[in-house]
Formats: structure tokens, C-alpha cells, sequence
């Protein structure tokens, strides 16, 4: 009589194991699945050193002669700075290619 | 007859733990196979890698291209973009109507509409008035663009940039151009 309890109750553990081991499993291929689907990459979250279309528009900024119109650039320039469309800093991009041209 | 139970038992045992091992070993394998068999989609990547070529293309230092401008002043009409700009839209898939789309707005700030105030107008995107354009690829996939994207039932539809920037031609007349850039690439970069 003894036995057969001692029987049912090892049963019973390796019963219990074996489902918290699949419980176990479940969880990791569901998170496996939702890593997978986290697998973006943003090209604006990483700051870039270059941005090649803002540099051609700040070089065309320092090449306008009117005053004006470098005014109606810089203007439009910083809006979008502002709505962050540019991948780079723009800020010290503008320092640097001043500096640079400065130097010329 | 209790030896004999014991390795009854002990047959059991060994049968359990091969079943846990392949289950375990299979759920590895599952794992790994979703978390790697989701591709990256890098077709925001490749669309701002082709803007960034055409603009380098374009306009260099913030000149525009001479090849642009024909011996009388005007636009080229037959500035070739793809040949110009070195771009290869050729891909692997057979029978491809093209994955690719690129056009190329431009719009002469110098000649814009009058009567409104300047500073105004310049900020508006829609500043300048539309003097050349230049587009190659597949013009379907241009709609693609229009409808809004970041839904699940969207993912399938073409990856769009849009990015604008400035130059100057030789009589230093402000240009603004719009690149729009749209690759579809589906297969490869959505699951």
C-alpha cells in the first residue's frame, strides 16, 4: 500500500515537472517571437557625423549672395532641424562648414 | 521479479528524458529559427543610402550638376538619372516589374508666386515653383507612398523617404529639390 503512494506521488513530480518545463518552453518561444518582431532598425535614432543632404543645402546657404534669401534658407533650414529631418547635428555641421569656408 | 520491475522502470525513465531532450532541443530550434528567420527590413536604410547618392549626384557642394542644364540654360530633358547617378535597380527576383522608385522634384525659389509674403511662402514645403523633374523606376509603386504606413496590414506595402534639400545653379538662381525614394523589396525584408 506504502508503495504504491510513494509510486503515485513520483509520478505526480515528473508529471509536475514535465509541464513546467513546457510552461517553461511556451514562454521562451513566445518571447522569441516578439524579439523577432522588435527587429527594426530606425535610421534616424542613431546620430550620424554626416548627412550629405543637409551639407549640400548648408554649402548652397554660404554660396547665396543675397541676403535675403540666405535668411529665407536658414529660416527653412532650422525648421527642419527643428522637426528633426536631419540625421546629423546640425549645429555643428553649420560651425564646421562656416570654419571650413572661412579658412578657404 | 522486483529486479525485473526495476528496470522496467528505469526503461521508462530513459524514455522520458530522450522525449524531454527532443522537446527541448525542438524548442530550441524553433526559437532560434523565429527569432533569425524574421528578416531585418532595411528598406528605410536602402531608401535613404539611394537619396543620399542621388543628392551627391545631383548637386555637388551646393552646385548643381552642369549635366543638368543644357548649352541654352534649361533643364536636360535627357539627363539620364540612372546611368548619371551610377544606380542599378536590377534585382535577383525573375520577372520583377521593379522594386524601385526614385523622382526628382525641382523647384526654382527665385521664380516664385508673387503677392505672398517671401519668409511665409519660403517656409511653406510647398514653396518655389516646380521647373524640371526627373524619375525612374517602377511609377507604380509611387502610390505605395500615399497611403499611411506603421500598420501591421501595411508592412507589405513599398518603404518611402522623402528628403529636400538646396543648391545652386551657375547663375546662382536657389533651387529646391524634393528626392522621393520608394523600394518595395517585399519578400526580402517582410515576413
Amino acid at each position: 500500500m506504502l508503495n504504491k503512494r510513494g509510486q503515485t506521488s513520483e509520478a505526480m513530480t515528473w508529471v509536475v515537472a514535465t509541464l513546467i518545463i513546457i510552461v517553461l518552453l511556451g514562454i521562451s518561444l513566445y518571447a522569441a517571437s516578439l524579439l523577432s518582431k522588435l527587429k527594426i532598425i530606425d535610421y534616424g535614432v542613431e546620430e550620424r557625423t554626416q548627412d550629405i543632404v543637409m551639407e549640400e543645402s548648408l554649402f548652397s546657404y554660404f554660396s547665396v549672395q543675397d541676403s535675403a534669401v540666405k535668411d529665407k534658407i536658414f529660416g527653412t533650414l532650422e525648421k527642419m532641424n527643428n522637426e528633426e529631418k536631419f540625421y546629423a547635428d546640425f549645429n555643428s555641421k553649420f560651425q564646421q562648414i562656416k570654419f571650413n569656408l572661412e579658412e578657404k | 521479479m522486483r529486479i525485473k520491475n526495476k528496470h522496467g522502470a528505469e526503461k521508462i525513465i530513459s524514455i522520458y528524458w530522450f522525449a524531454i531532450l527532443i522537446i527541448i532541443a525542438g524548442s530550441v530550434v524553433a526559437m532560434v529559427s523565429l527569432f533569425y528567420g524574421m528578416p531585418y527590413d532595411v528598406r528605410e536604410q536602402e531608401a535613404n543610402i539611394m537619396i543620399n547618392q542621388v543628392s551627391n549626384c545631383l548637386s555637388e557642394n551646393g552646385k548643381l550638376n552642369q549635366k543638368l542644364f543644357s548649352e541654352d540654360k534649361t533643364f536636360n530633358e535627357n539627363f539620364n538619372l540612372k546611368e548619371e547617378c551610377s544606380l542599378i535597380f536590377e534585382t535577383e527576383f525573375e520577372n520583377s516589374i521593379g522594386e524601385y522608385f526614385l523622382e526628382a522634384d525641382f523647384y526654382n525659389l527665385n521664380n516664385g508666386p508673387k503677392g505672398v509674403s517671401q519668409r511665409d511662402d519660403f517656409i511653406k514645403p510647398s514653396f518655389g515653383v516646380k521647373v524640371f523633374e526627373l524619375s525612374e523606376g517602377n511609377f507604380n509603386l509611387k502610390t505605395d507612398c500615399k497611403i499611411a504606413e506603421g500598420e501591421k496590414e501595411y508592412k507589405r506595402l513599398s518603404k518611402c523617404v522623402d528628403r529636400e534639400f538646396y543648391s545652386l545653379d551657375s547663375e546662382n538662381q536657389v533651387y529646391r529639390i524634393n528626392i522621393l525614394s520608394a523600394i518595395r523589396k517585399t519578400e526580402k525584408n517582410v515576413k
